[in-house]
Protein backbone atom coordinates (compact mmCIF):
# COMPACT_ATOMS: atom_id res chain seq x y z
CA UNK A 1 0.00 0.00 0.00
CA UNK A 2 2.21 2.32 -0.76
CA UNK A 3 1.37 4.29 -4.14
CA UNK A 4 1.23 7.39 -3.61
CA UNK A 5 5.21 8.21 -3.87
CA UNK A 6 5.66 5.58 -6.49
CA UNK A 7 2.81 7.45 -8.79
CA UNK A 8 4.59 10.69 -8.66
CA UNK A 9 7.24 8.79 -10.97
CA UNK A 10 4.90 7.02 -13.22
CA UNK A 11 2.63 10.16 -14.30
CA UNK A 12 4.10 12.78 -15.56
CA UNK A 13 3.04 16.21 -15.12
CA UNK A 14 1.38 16.61 -18.09
CA UNK A 15 -1.03 13.51 -17.64
CA UNK A 16 0.78 11.47 -20.31
CA UNK A 17 1.15 8.14 -19.25
CA UNK A 18 4.79 6.59 -18.97
CA UNK A 19 5.64 3.68 -19.84
CA UNK A 20 9.25 3.90 -19.65
CA UNK A 21 10.55 1.69 -16.77
CA UNK A 22 10.66 3.81 -13.70
CA UNK A 23 14.26 3.64 -13.78
CA UNK A 24 14.21 6.26 -16.16
CA UNK A 25 13.67 9.57 -14.75
CA UNK A 26 13.26 11.86 -17.65
CA UNK A 27 11.67 9.44 -20.38
CA UNK A 28 13.31 9.83 -23.45
CA UNK A 29 11.25 11.56 -26.69
CA UNK A 30 8.10 9.92 -27.02
CA UNK A 31 7.98 6.17 -28.79
CA UNK A 32 5.05 5.13 -30.93
CA UNK A 33 3.21 3.53 -27.81
CA UNK A 34 3.88 6.83 -25.80
CA UNK A 35 2.00 9.00 -28.07
CA UNK A 36 -0.81 7.03 -28.73
CA UNK A 37 -1.51 6.96 -25.33
CA UNK A 38 -0.56 10.41 -24.49
CA UNK A 39 -3.16 11.70 -26.97
CA UNK A 40 -5.99 9.55 -25.46
CA UNK A 41 -4.83 11.11 -22.50
CA UNK A 42 -4.88 14.48 -23.72
CA UNK A 43 -8.62 14.48 -25.40
CA UNK A 44 -9.74 13.34 -21.70
CA UNK A 45 -8.40 16.53 -20.14
CA UNK A 46 -9.19 18.83 -22.78
CA UNK A 47 -13.24 17.24 -22.24
CA UNK A 48 -13.37 17.13 -18.59
CA UNK A 49 -11.69 20.65 -18.94
CA UNK A 50 -13.55 22.31 -21.49
CA UNK A 51 -16.57 24.43 -20.29
CA UNK A 52 -18.15 24.32 -23.46
CA UNK A 53 -18.72 20.47 -23.04
CA UNK A 54 -21.97 19.45 -22.15
CA UNK A 55 -25.55 21.68 -22.71
CA UNK A 56 -28.11 19.16 -22.03
CA UNK A 57 -25.44 16.78 -20.24
CA UNK A 58 -26.32 16.24 -16.51
CA UNK A 59 -25.01 14.65 -13.72
CA UNK A 60 -27.27 12.60 -10.98
CA UNK A 61 -25.72 12.58 -7.48
CA UNK A 62 -27.67 9.56 -6.19
CA UNK A 63 -29.24 9.90 -2.22
CA UNK A 64 -26.79 7.33 -0.68
CA UNK A 65 -23.93 9.35 -2.16
CA UNK A 66 -21.50 11.81 0.32
CA UNK A 67 -18.82 14.25 -1.69
CA UNK A 68 -16.39 15.76 0.39
CA UNK A 69 -14.12 18.27 -0.36
CA UNK A 70 -14.59 20.12 -3.92
CA UNK A 71 -16.64 19.63 -6.73
CA UNK A 72 -16.43 21.45 -9.97
CA UNK A 73 -18.90 20.84 -12.79
CA UNK A 74 -19.51 22.26 -16.60
CA UNK A 75 -22.95 20.16 -16.42
CA UNK A 76 -25.98 20.38 -14.81
CA UNK A 77 -25.73 18.49 -11.57
CA UNK A 78 -29.38 17.29 -9.76
CA UNK A 79 -28.19 16.07 -6.33
CA UNK A 80 -30.03 13.81 -4.21
CA UNK A 81 -27.05 13.09 -1.58
CA UNK A 82 -24.80 15.34 0.42
CA UNK A 83 -22.20 17.20 -0.73
CA UNK A 84 -19.87 18.59 1.69
CA UNK A 85 -17.63 20.03 -1.12
CA UNK A 86 -17.81 23.42 -2.54
CA UNK A 87 -19.02 23.08 -5.37
CA UNK A 88 -19.10 25.45 -8.55
CA UNK A 89 -20.41 24.71 -11.71
CA UNK A 90 -20.85 27.20 -14.57
CA UNK A 91 -24.19 25.32 -14.96
CA UNK A 92 -27.24 24.61 -13.07
CA UNK A 93 -27.86 23.00 -9.78
CA UNK A 94 -30.58 21.38 -8.76
CA UNK A 95 -31.07 20.08 -5.01
CA UNK A 96 -33.25 17.82 -4.53
CA UNK A 97 -35.27 17.64 -1.25
CA UNK A 98 -33.30 14.38 0.10
CA UNK A 99 -30.47 16.57 -1.01
CA UNK A 100 -28.12 18.17 1.25
CA UNK A 101 -25.48 20.41 0.71
CA UNK A 102 -22.81 21.96 3.02
CA UNK A 103 -20.86 24.38 1.47
CA UNK A 104 -20.34 27.40 -0.49
CA UNK A 105 -22.32 27.30 -4.08
CA UNK A 106 -21.26 28.87 -6.84
CA UNK A 107 -23.48 28.41 -9.82
CA UNK A 108 -25.22 29.86 -12.81
CA UNK A 109 -28.91 28.45 -11.59
CA UNK A 110 -29.76 27.14 -8.75
CA UNK A 111 -33.42 25.76 -7.63
CA UNK A 112 -33.31 24.27 -3.99
CA UNK A 113 -35.39 22.08 -2.60
CA UNK A 114 -33.60 20.41 0.16
CA UNK A 115 -30.80 21.71 2.42
CA UNK A 116 -28.15 23.90 2.23
CA UNK A 117 -25.98 25.70 4.76
CA UNK A 118 -23.55 27.91 3.24
CA UNK A 119 -23.98 31.10 0.62
CA UNK A 120 -25.04 30.53 -2.39
CA UNK A 121 -23.82 32.41 -5.60
CA UNK A 122 -25.88 32.31 -8.79
CA UNK A 123 -24.78 34.17 -11.88
CA UNK A 124 -28.32 33.92 -13.41
CA UNK A 125 -31.03 32.71 -11.05
CA UNK A 126 -31.98 31.24 -7.50
CA UNK A 127 -35.10 29.47 -6.98
CA UNK A 128 -36.05 27.92 -3.18
CA UNK A 129 -38.83 25.97 -3.44
CA UNK A 130 -41.36 25.15 -0.08
CA UNK A 131 -39.13 22.42 0.57
CA UNK A 132 -35.99 24.40 0.49
CA UNK A 133 -34.16 25.02 3.79
CA UNK A 134 -31.15 27.49 3.55
CA UNK A 135 -29.15 28.94 6.41
CA UNK A 136 -26.72 31.53 4.52
CA UNK A 137 -26.06 34.16 2.37
CA UNK A 138 -28.00 34.24 -1.24
CA UNK A 139 -26.35 36.48 -4.08
CA UNK A 140 -27.42 36.42 -7.16
CA UNK A 141 -29.77 38.80 -9.70
CA UNK A 142 -32.88 37.18 -9.84
CA UNK A 143 -34.17 34.78 -6.91
CA UNK A 144 -37.38 33.24 -6.05
CA UNK A 145 -38.53 32.48 -2.85
CA UNK A 146 -41.64 29.74 -2.85
CA UNK A 147 -44.25 30.26 0.05
CA UNK A 148 -43.26 27.68 2.28
CA UNK A 149 -39.22 28.22 2.23
CA UNK A 150 -37.25 28.50 5.28
CA UNK A 151 -34.04 30.97 4.86
CA UNK A 152 -31.77 32.48 7.08
CA UNK A 153 -29.52 34.89 5.62
CA UNK A 154 -28.09 37.64 3.53
CA UNK A 155 -29.42 38.35 0.12
CA UNK A 156 -27.82 40.48 -2.02
CA UNK A 157 -28.85 41.41 -5.51
CA UNK A 158 -27.70 43.59 -8.06
CA UNK A 159 -29.04 46.52 -9.43
CA UNK A 160 -29.83 48.14 -6.21
CA UNK A 161 -26.32 49.84 -7.37
CA UNK A 162 -26.45 53.48 -5.55
CA UNK A 163 -29.31 53.14 -2.97
CA UNK A 164 -28.04 52.90 0.65
CA UNK A 165 -29.13 50.66 3.10
CA UNK A 166 -31.58 52.20 5.51
CA UNK A 167 -30.49 53.69 8.29
CA UNK A 168 -30.29 50.79 11.55
CA UNK A 169 -32.61 51.07 14.19
CA UNK A 170 -31.40 48.14 15.53
CA UNK A 171 -34.67 48.12 17.74
CA UNK A 172 -35.24 44.61 17.85
CA UNK A 173 -34.57 41.79 15.51
CA UNK A 174 -38.12 42.12 13.34
CA UNK A 175 -37.32 45.57 13.05
CA UNK A 176 -34.06 45.64 11.80
CA UNK A 177 -34.35 42.10 10.02
CA UNK A 178 -36.31 42.75 6.74
CA UNK A 179 -33.88 45.74 5.65
CA UNK A 180 -31.72 44.21 3.03
CA UNK A 181 -34.92 41.63 1.78
CA UNK A 182 -37.23 45.01 1.87
CA UNK A 183 -34.84 46.32 -0.11
CA UNK A 184 -34.36 43.42 -2.72
CA UNK A 185 -38.20 43.01 -2.91
CA UNK A 186 -39.09 44.76 -6.17
CA UNK A 187 -37.15 42.42 -7.59
CA UNK A 188 -38.29 39.53 -5.65
CA UNK A 189 -41.21 37.48 -7.61
CA UNK A 190 -43.07 35.58 -5.12
CA UNK A 191 -45.49 32.82 -6.01
CA UNK A 192 -47.83 31.28 -5.94
CA UNK A 193 -49.89 33.52 -3.91
CA UNK A 194 -47.64 36.66 -2.10
CA UNK A 195 -48.30 35.87 1.54
CA UNK A 196 -48.35 38.81 4.45
CA UNK A 197 -44.50 38.70 4.33
CA UNK A 198 -43.01 36.58 1.66
CA UNK A 199 -39.91 36.46 2.27
CA UNK A 200 -39.20 37.82 5.83
CA UNK A 201 -37.03 35.46 7.57
CA UNK A 202 -38.60 33.12 10.20
CA UNK A 203 -38.89 34.15 13.94
CA UNK A 204 -35.59 33.26 15.05
CA UNK A 205 -36.11 29.60 16.54
CA UNK A 206 -32.65 28.45 16.99
CA UNK A 207 -32.54 26.14 14.56
CA UNK A 208 -35.49 26.31 11.67
CA UNK A 209 -33.25 24.12 9.12
CA UNK A 210 -33.09 20.61 10.94
CA UNK A 211 -30.22 19.24 8.95
CA UNK A 212 -31.41 15.19 8.61
CA UNK A 213 -28.59 12.73 9.21
CA UNK A 214 -28.34 10.21 7.07
CA UNK A 215 -24.85 8.99 7.69
CA UNK A 216 -23.82 12.40 9.08
CA UNK A 217 -20.27 10.75 8.82
CA UNK A 218 -17.28 11.89 10.83
CA UNK A 219 -18.68 15.06 11.48
CA UNK A 220 -14.97 15.85 11.55
CA UNK A 221 -15.18 17.18 8.23
CA UNK A 222 -13.16 19.91 7.31
CA UNK A 223 -15.69 21.59 4.90
CA UNK A 224 -19.43 21.54 6.98
CA UNK A 225 -17.86 23.40 10.11
CA UNK A 226 -15.43 25.38 8.08
CA UNK A 227 -18.24 27.20 6.16
CA UNK A 228 -20.23 29.09 8.66
CA UNK A 229 -17.37 29.25 10.88
CA UNK A 230 -15.59 31.56 8.40
CA UNK A 231 -18.66 33.73 7.56
CA UNK A 232 -19.42 33.42 11.42
CA UNK A 233 -17.04 36.64 12.18
CA UNK A 234 -18.53 38.70 9.46
CA UNK A 235 -22.08 38.10 10.36
CA UNK A 236 -22.21 38.14 13.71
CA UNK A 237 -20.53 41.50 13.21
CA UNK A 238 -23.16 42.69 10.71
CA UNK A 239 -25.76 40.86 13.19
CA UNK A 240 -24.25 42.26 16.14
CA UNK A 241 -24.96 45.87 14.96
CA UNK A 242 -28.38 44.96 13.84
CA UNK A 243 -29.32 43.12 16.70
CA UNK A 244 -27.57 44.01 19.63
CA UNK A 245 -29.81 42.55 22.09
CA UNK A 246 -30.72 39.51 20.30
CA UNK A 247 -30.96 36.89 23.41
CA UNK A 248 -29.51 33.89 20.78
CA UNK A 249 -26.11 34.81 19.23
CA UNK A 250 -26.39 33.65 15.23
CA UNK A 251 -23.83 31.50 15.74
CA UNK A 252 -25.94 28.88 17.75
CA UNK A 253 -28.47 28.97 14.82
CA UNK A 254 -25.31 28.27 12.97
CA UNK A 255 -23.50 25.45 14.92
CA UNK A 256 -26.93 23.82 16.16
CA UNK A 257 -27.41 23.09 12.29
CA UNK A 258 -24.45 20.99 11.91
CA UNK B 1 -33.79 3.97 -4.01
CA UNK B 2 -30.46 2.14 -5.29
CA UNK B 3 -29.49 3.96 -8.34
CA UNK B 4 -26.55 4.46 -10.49
CA UNK B 5 -24.67 7.92 -9.51
CA UNK B 6 -23.10 9.27 -13.23
CA UNK B 7 -20.89 11.71 -12.41
CA UNK B 8 -20.31 13.40 -16.16
CA UNK B 9 -16.98 14.49 -18.03
CA UNK B 10 -17.37 17.63 -16.52
CA UNK B 11 -17.15 16.82 -12.99
CA UNK B 12 -14.02 16.65 -11.01
CA UNK B 13 -13.82 16.34 -7.86
CA UNK B 14 -11.07 16.68 -5.21
CA UNK B 15 -11.62 14.97 -1.81
CA UNK B 16 -14.34 12.31 -0.86
CA UNK B 17 -16.96 10.26 -2.25
CA UNK B 18 -18.61 7.98 -0.65
CA UNK B 19 -21.75 5.64 -1.54
CA UNK B 20 -23.89 2.97 -1.56
CA UNK B 21 -24.77 3.06 -5.19
CA UNK B 22 -23.30 2.32 -8.01
CA UNK B 23 -20.68 5.20 -9.49
CA UNK B 24 -19.98 5.62 -13.06
CA UNK B 25 -16.80 7.80 -12.92
CA UNK B 26 -16.71 10.02 -16.08
CA UNK B 27 -14.58 12.56 -15.17
CA UNK B 28 -11.75 13.28 -12.88
CA UNK B 29 -11.57 12.47 -9.38
CA UNK B 30 -8.88 13.09 -6.91
CA UNK B 31 -8.80 11.62 -3.20
CA UNK B 32 -10.93 8.72 -1.91
CA UNK B 33 -13.45 6.73 -3.02
CA UNK B 34 -15.60 4.50 -0.66
CA UNK B 35 -18.50 2.74 -2.27
CA UNK B 36 -20.46 -0.43 -0.77
CA UNK B 37 -21.63 -1.43 -4.67
CA UNK B 38 -19.70 -0.89 -7.75
CA UNK B 39 -17.53 1.28 -9.22
CA UNK B 40 -17.25 1.98 -12.95
CA UNK B 41 -14.16 3.91 -14.22
CA UNK B 42 -15.11 5.05 -17.55
CA UNK B 43 -13.12 5.71 -20.75
CA UNK B 44 -13.05 9.19 -20.42
CA UNK B 45 -12.67 9.03 -16.63
CA UNK B 46 -9.60 9.68 -14.55
CA UNK B 47 -8.93 8.67 -10.92
CA UNK B 48 -6.25 9.49 -8.60
CA UNK B 49 -7.60 7.77 -5.57
CA UNK B 50 -7.42 5.21 -3.02
CA UNK B 51 -10.31 2.98 -3.89
CA UNK B 52 -12.70 0.70 -1.38
CA UNK B 53 -14.93 -0.66 -3.04
CA UNK B 54 -16.95 -4.09 -3.97
CA UNK B 55 -16.43 -4.36 -7.42
CA UNK B 56 -14.56 -2.03 -9.81
CA UNK B 57 -13.59 -1.98 -13.79
CA UNK B 58 -11.43 0.53 -14.56
CA UNK B 59 -11.62 1.64 -18.54
CA UNK B 60 -10.35 5.22 -17.95
CA UNK B 61 -7.15 5.77 -16.10
CA UNK B 62 -6.72 4.83 -11.94
CA UNK B 63 -3.78 6.05 -9.95
CA UNK B 64 -3.87 4.71 -6.29
CA UNK B 65 -4.61 1.41 -4.21
CA UNK B 66 -7.61 -0.63 -4.97
CA UNK B 67 -9.29 -2.37 -1.82
CA UNK B 68 -12.11 -4.67 -3.55
CA UNK B 69 -14.36 -7.18 -1.75
CA UNK B 70 -15.40 -8.42 -5.56
CA UNK B 71 -13.81 -7.97 -8.59
CA UNK B 72 -11.65 -6.23 -10.32
CA UNK B 73 -11.40 -5.40 -13.88
CA UNK B 74 -9.29 -3.66 -16.17
CA UNK B 75 -10.68 -3.36 -19.26
CA UNK B 76 -8.88 -3.14 -23.07
CA UNK B 77 -8.86 0.48 -22.70
CA UNK B 78 -8.11 0.80 -19.33
CA UNK B 79 -4.78 1.68 -17.59
CA UNK B 80 -3.75 1.82 -14.10
CA UNK B 81 -1.14 2.09 -11.86
CA UNK B 82 -1.38 1.33 -7.75
CA UNK B 83 -1.72 -1.69 -5.55
CA UNK B 84 -5.13 -4.37 -5.78
CA UNK B 85 -5.94 -6.02 -3.33
CA UNK B 86 -9.36 -8.00 -4.28
CA UNK B 87 -10.48 -11.64 -4.52
CA UNK B 88 -10.73 -11.86 -8.24
CA UNK B 89 -8.71 -9.75 -10.65
CA UNK B 90 -9.12 -9.42 -14.40
CA UNK B 91 -6.60 -7.78 -16.57
CA UNK B 92 -7.95 -7.52 -20.02
CA UNK B 93 -5.85 -8.17 -23.35
CA UNK B 94 -4.41 -4.37 -24.27
CA UNK B 95 -4.66 -2.92 -20.64
CA UNK B 96 -2.01 -1.49 -18.57
CA UNK B 97 -1.14 -2.03 -15.21
CA UNK B 98 1.73 -1.56 -12.96
CA UNK B 99 1.63 -2.08 -9.14
CA UNK B 100 1.12 -5.27 -7.14
CA UNK B 101 -1.64 -7.78 -7.05
CA UNK B 102 -3.50 -9.66 -4.50
CA UNK B 103 -5.72 -12.12 -4.30
CA UNK B 104 -5.42 -13.61 -1.42
CA UNK B 105 -8.67 -13.91 0.75
CA UNK B 106 -7.81 -13.28 4.74
CA UNK B 107 -11.29 -12.89 5.58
Amino acid sequence: MNPPKRKKRDWSEDGTWDTAVKASPAPPPATEERRTVSVSMDEAVAVAAAPVAAEGASTTIGPSIVVRGRLISHEDLVVHGRIEATLRSSRDLRLEASGIVLADVEVRSATISGTVVGSIKATERVELTAEARVVGDIDTPSLVVHDGARFRGDIVMAGLEGMARPAKKASNRTAAKPRPVAAAAAAVVVDPEPTPEPVVIPPSRPAPVVVPAPSMGPAASPVSPATPVDQAPARSRRQAAAEPESPAPSKRGWFSLG
Amino acid sequence: MDGTTVLGRTIEIDGEIEGAEDLVIQGTVRGRIVSKKDVTVDASGSVEAVVSTHNLSVNGRLQGNVDATGRVEIGDSGRMIGDVKAPRVVLADGSKFRGKIDTAQED
